[in-house]
């Protein structure tokens, strides 16, 4: 071995074809894996799957057996491999259970609205309409950690205007870049680069650090593209 | 976060093997789980515990019955909370005759009778 590092270790061994450094890393990383595991049972709606340790804990051995297929291609120092191979988990787990079942909740509906997420970034934006963002962070656990996430990176100025930037979009205002600009004092050409380099960073964040697991498939920053923003 | 079930991992790996034809997946499994719980290579585990490294590959092939496993491998094994002797039995159920791994059925032609044999 000529790394120190107990993952990618696991993640070589595994790559070698090496059944026991499966079994070292499900017993090491199955945890971490169950819980991303759980966020895509959660928003398929099949709760009572999420629910259920016996179930959930299968997917993630299927999850797990996802990664050791995959491990040659993993690239120790990038993405942690339960997020480089999110997608094909995602897929892996909608094999397993089937697709989505649950349609978006309305906008302005009491349900709590976090447990969906449209592209940009669904209904809990959406709920921003008629309500102040400082009151969905309190309210949201997941728009208190995007918040987290954006604030963690860049300047102070530059998370302000992607927070504006994804509220105007969320509002449904076909030029966010037009009016953010004008409150900013920034042409809407510098605002949209602010926001993709602002956006690649904070993805980059959510797939190096676990506290941020949970925003893997929030719909702004998957695929690793800020698709959005253009 | 809660930690992972043992046993029911060291199981996943034996059905694997029980898939790819193994003789003994379940005895494979567990000296699977006996190297991967100390996180050796075989030649490290082999030094280590003293037991030959031809040896340690054949039980980990799944080519080792349960009772002829190196004693060792099934300390070490249980040392980690794997338990042997529910895997024993699930070793023994799919030995039993009504067992064996489900041969995979003919898809029907395109008219929807039955292929094959």
């Amino acid at each position: 071995m000529t790394t120190d590092d107990p993952l990618e270790q696991l993640m070589a061994g595994m790559a070698a074809g090496d059944l026991a450094c499966l079994w070292a890393f499900v017993d090491e990383y199955g945890p971490i894996v169950r819980t991303v595991v759980r966020r895509i049972v959660e928003r398929t709606g099949r709760i009572d799957i999420a629910r259920n340790p016996d179930e959930l804990e299968a997917l993630m051995l299927d999850a797990c057996d996802v990664i050791y297929g995959r491990a040659s291609g993993w690239k120790p120092g990038g993405a942690k491999p339960w997020n480089w191979a999110f997608a094909a988990i995602n897929a892996r787990v909608g094999l397993a259970i089937g697709h989505r079942t649950v349609e978006l909740h309305d906008v302005g509906s009491d349900e709590d609205l976090e447990c969906e997420a449209g592209p940009y970034g669904g209904a809990v934006v959406a709920d921003l309409a008629g309500d102040d963002l400082s009151v969905l962070i309190s309210r949201h656990d997941r728009v208190r950690l995007l918040d987290e996430a954006i604030r963690s990176v860049g300047t102070e100025e530059q998370q302000d205007i992607y927070w504006e930037y994804r509220l105007q979009q969320g509002f449904g205002d076909p030029s966010p870049a037009d009016m953010v600009g004008r409150r900013f004092g920034r042409k809407p050409a510098t605002i949209r680069q602010i926001c993709k380099r602002h956006g690649l960073k904070v993805w980059q964040l959510i797939q190096s650090d676990d506290r941020f697991i949970e925003l893997l498939d929030h719909g702004w920053f998957r695929a690793g593209t800020d698709r959005s923003v253009a | 976060m809660t930690s992972v079930d043992r046993t029911g991992l060291t199981e996943h790996l034996a059905r694997r093997l029980r898939a790819e034809g193994a003789s003994h997946p379940v005895a494979g499994a567990v000296a699977l789980a006996a190297r991967g719980s100390r996180q050796l290579t075989v030649s490290e585990f082999s030094t280590e515990f003293g037991v030959a490294v031809d040896a340690v590959r054949a039980a980990e092939a799944g080519q080792t019955a349960f009772a002829e496993l190196p004693a060792e491998v099934g300390a070490v094994a249980e040392s980690t909370g794997v338990d042997l002797l529910s895997l024993a039995d699930l070793e023994q159920a799919w030995r039993a005759p009504s067992s064996a791994v489900p041969k995979p059925q003919a898809l029907p032609d395109a008219a929807g009778r039955p292929n094959g044999d």
